[in-house]
């Protein structure tokens, strides 16, 4: 047995598997709940939290999770109890379930490094004192044979779609045996859009090279229905077995064999064809791509050198032939590579309906969730690291900004709050916006509580722009409550939000409306592994600058650029600019244009992000390479270097960091900022 | 080279290696241990003097390569190294130590890759070249405050020079030393 102090490969994988455990059974719970509400249970999700209970069980006891064994044991218990209807669902008991699922997410979180015991004792006590038993049904009048195959669950079932006057049906199928698991599966699936699927119970019918089901299904259609609705998939036949309409005796199966073949069907529904994947592999793969990239240059190199030599130039045209061949295929491979790590940020909003319903549980506040684009796809690991910031950002709005239901009914707005998730891709970048319609933030409490903290200094209280003062809450200990309460208002949250965006090379804005609410826009790049980058030349040092920001090149003339010492003009509009070698410090840039000896030819870079635009001005122009871009070691870690990328022979490039120095150029000029600030 | 045995109690150090290339260094990492309690340095030369780190410090020695400068870094930061696809800060360790300043041009120098916990970040250093592997007596070592604490101590090869035996973690950490 694997002892939970091993980190090994396969308890990571167990960590993993019963994350992906609770998230479906957390989704589940959230539609059990809106199901209570409106008093309706979804005889399925309750079946399929209690699955997810009892496969927890099995694995946590497979690797000596003990805590998380006992909890999920209970639960499983409860549920088996509910999914049975011998237990009423109480709001209270829902509430301990809920809780239960929570303090599991808890214990993995821990990676089993706390102690549960107590805890989890005490929630299992609530558990079992909150069934209310109720009493048992009256018997069916359904043949004994067939209830004998059922489990106690499917028997119920089939007491349940009886008491609703449905019909309940015999739907007999045959599949060739190297195809049933996906005739099986679409059959089911089409079954289940007009009926319940009670049972599936393998025919003891024999034909060669096929395997036969019974499907006990109960259902408001008739017979012939049925059977059109599944001849779609393959010839069946449809006998009823009881039902209102009926005036027929119950049909008996012909001696139906226990379910120990390993045929069984129960074994079959797992069958999947996903392959789940470390990371960390996929970087590896992402750096050989990128070596393959520098490789690929070199060919283009030498292809361009044989074409120009008379003697060699049907080698090189040859060559380039293949060289283009090359590229596309190597995009390609960088593509599908890429295509790997991309995951549907709705994973990580499905994360926040339960935490929005436990916010809006602790506060006595009603909230509702909006997501849209949903199935905008980004890097998986950026979606990692967005999680930490989008909570910090939602529980501010749930705690400063969204007010009380009695409150806002008041201001003539619903009573429940609304905070929407919306995602969309632009360009190279997704845009994740998070809107709340509640107070919007106050900027003058925000200039006094950073004058009391100390944060803002009295001097430059009168000379902040908007932009500068909203800036102010993301400042390490800023906060405009005088109390700590549970949720926020320690002064921690928006700095690391800030923080993390930053690492990510990405960029928050704040639009924000007295009375109407607050939209807090990240823009974030959509990967971080392999970035295509323009490679740049000054003074005889290389630099990498990421395509993805890019939004045009402009030829200029060095005089002309230093007309004005801010703004350069491209394409008739005026833009900010900053020379990169400049920037960077280095001697003979500014040896250069002192003695104003100047190329006079330049390239005008002109970037974006949001509504940001900066000029970066390069002398030379090389080539475009995808890169991986590497951390720096600390003490390398500067202002507007994000990192440094292999080039061949062990050389390296430094890779400029676009957000790093416009967010650096927007904070110093503060004229540029004042005034033109959307609302 | 033959390598010298560790004759006894009274042998102070023992050089089982003085040829400064990469394969003998990592031969002589496979140096026997001695039965007294012994504290095992590699030694590498600043301006004809002896200095040295302990052995578990040292990742490895490098032939010097074109080093990518990177702006906005302290002075003694000569810019950075991949190594293995690792990137690898390079130190000017003569200027961290008020030395003077090192040069790759010496036909000897060479890069000493070392960090002193798995998770920190690795540095390399600029040496004019390498000693070699030693074996001292444990207690051997000297403490002293020259060179503004960035010494664990200071001992005597048995050819009668002096080694001044570096501390890693001050030498990476300025706020750390004294």
């Amino acid at each position: 047995m694997v002892k939970r102090n091993k980190k090994g490969d396969r308890f990571k994988e167990f960590l993993v598997e019963a994350e992906d455990i609770l998230n479906s059974m957390g989704r589940d719970l959230l539609k059990l709940g809106k199901g209570v509400k409106a008093g309706l249970i979804d005889p399925a999700v309750l079946n399929s939290i209690f699955r997810s209970a009892h496969t927890l069980k099995g694995i946590s006891g497979l690797y000596d999770f003990k805590d998380m064994a006992v909890l999920s044991h209970a639960l499983e218990d409860t549920l088996d109890m509910l999914r049975l209807d011998r237990v009423n669902l109480s709001d209270d008991l829902l509430g301990y379930i809920m809780g239960a699922h929570e303090m599991l997410v808890g214990i993995i979180a821990s990676r089993g490094t706390e102690d549960f015991t107590l805890p989890v004792q005490e929630l299992k006590a609530h558990l079992v004192g909150s069934c209310q038993v109720k009493k048992p049904k009256d018997d069916l009048n359904i043949d004994k044979k067939i209830l004998a195959t059922l489990t106690e669950y499917e028997a119920h079932r089939l007491r349940d779609n009886l008491k609703q006057s449905k019909n309940i049906l015999i739907v007999a199928v045959r599949f060739p045996i190297i195809s049933f698991d996906k005739g099986y599966a679409a059959l089911i699936d089409l079954l289940k859009t007009s009926s319940e699927v009670i049972a599936t119970l393998p025919s003891s019918e024999t034909v060669p090279e096929m395997i036969s089901f019974d499907i006990l299904i109960g259902t408001v259609n008739d017979d012939n229905s049925i059977k059109e609705l599944a001849g779609q998939i393959a010839a069946v036949e449809v006998r009823r077995i009881a039902g209102p309409l009926s005036g027929s005796e119950p049909v008996s199966i012909k001696g139906v064999e226990p379910l120990q073949s390993p045929m069984a069907p129960e074994t079959l529904r797992r069958v999947s064809d996903t392959v789940r994947v470390d990371i960390d592999k996929l970087d590896s793969i992402m750096n050989i791509v990128s070596e393959l990239g520098v490789l690929k240059s070199s060919v283009a190199r030498l292809s361009a050198e044989l074409k120009n030599d008379t003697k060699h130039s049907f080698y090189g045209i040859e060559l380039s032939r293949i060289e283009t061949y090359l590229e596309r295929k190597f995009g390609e491979l960088r593509d599908s590579v890429l295509d790997i790590r991309m995951v549907p940020i709705g994973q990580l909003f499905n994360r926040f309906e339960t935490f929005i319903t436990k916010l809006a549980r602790e506060t006595g506040k009603e909230i509702r969730l909006e997501t849209t684009g949903g199935d905008t796809e980004i890097d998986k690991l950026i979606v990692e690291e967005l999680a930490d910031p989008l909570m910090h950002i939602i529980r501010n709005i749930v705690d400063h900004a969204l007010e009380h239901p009695s409150e806002r009914e008041k201001l003539g707005k619903p009573r429940y709050g609304t905070i929407s998730l919306k995602a969309f891709q632009s360009g190279n970048h997704v845009v994740i916006d998070v809107i709340d319609d509640g107070v919007g933030i106050d900027e003058k409490l925000i200039k006094r509580k950073a004058l009391e903290k100390g944060i803002l200094s009295t001097e430059d209280a009168t000379t902040l722009t908007r932009h500068q003062l909203l800036e102010l809450i993301f400042k390490p200990g800023f906060t405009t409550r005088d109390s700590v309460s549970s949720t926020s208002g320690r002064g921690v949250g928006m700095d690391v939000v800030k923080e993390n965006i930053t690492r990510l090379s990405g960029i928050i804005d704040i639009e924000t409306s007295k009375g109407a609410g607050t939209k807090f826009s990240l823009t974030i790049p959509i990967t971080l592994a392999i970035v295509q980058a323009l490679i740049v030349e000054e003074f005889g040092t290389q630099y990498a600058i990421p395509l993805s920001s890019v939004i045009e090149i402009a030829e200029l003339h060095s005089s002309t650029v230093d007309e004005d010492p801010e703004y350069v003009k491209v394409n008739d509009r005026d833009i900010l600019y900053i020379r990169l070698g400049e920037f960077f410090y280095r001697k003979e840039s500014v040896q250069n244009r002192q003695n104003g000896v100047q190329n006079d030819t330049c390239y005008g870079i002109v970037v974006g992000l949001a509504e940001h635009r900066l000029c970066i001005i390069v002398h030379k122009l090389l080539e475009e390479l995808d890169v991986v871009v590497k951390p720096l070691p600390k003490i390398l870690r500067v202002d507007g270097v994000a990192g440094a990328t292999d080039v061949g022979d062990e050389g390296t490039m430094l890779v400029a960091d676009v957000t790093g120095i416009l967010e650096l150029l927007l904070v110093g000029r503060t004229a540029y900022m004042s005034g033109d600030e959307a609302v | 080279m033959s390598n010298e045995e560790l004759s006894g109690r009274d042998a102070k150090f023992v050089q089982s290696s003085i040829a400064p290339t990469e394969e003998n260094y990592l031969q002589s990492l496979e140096h026997v241990k001695g039965e007294v309690e012994t504290l095992r340095i590699i030694s590498f030369f600043l301006n004809g003097d002896e200095y040295a780190f302990e052995v578990g410090d040292a990742v490895e020695v490098l032939k010097p390569r074109p080093i990518t400068e990177v702006p906005r870094v302290p002075d003694h930061i000569l810019g950075l190294l991949s190594v293995r696809g690792e990137m690898v800060s390079i130190m000017d360790i003569k200027k961290r130590l008020n030395i003077g300043s090192s040069g790759t041009n010496e036909l000897l120098a060479r890069i000493l890759v070392a960090g002193y916990e798995d998770d920190e970040d690795r540095t390399g250093f600029l040496v004019d070249g390498m000693g070699g592997v030693k074996e001292l007596r444990a207690g051997s070592v000297k403490p002293t405050d020259v060179l503004g604490g960035l010494l664990k101590g200071i001992c005597t090869s048995g050819t009668g020079s002096t080694i001044r035996l570096l501390d890693l973690e001050k030498l990476l950490n300025p706020n750390k030393a004294a």
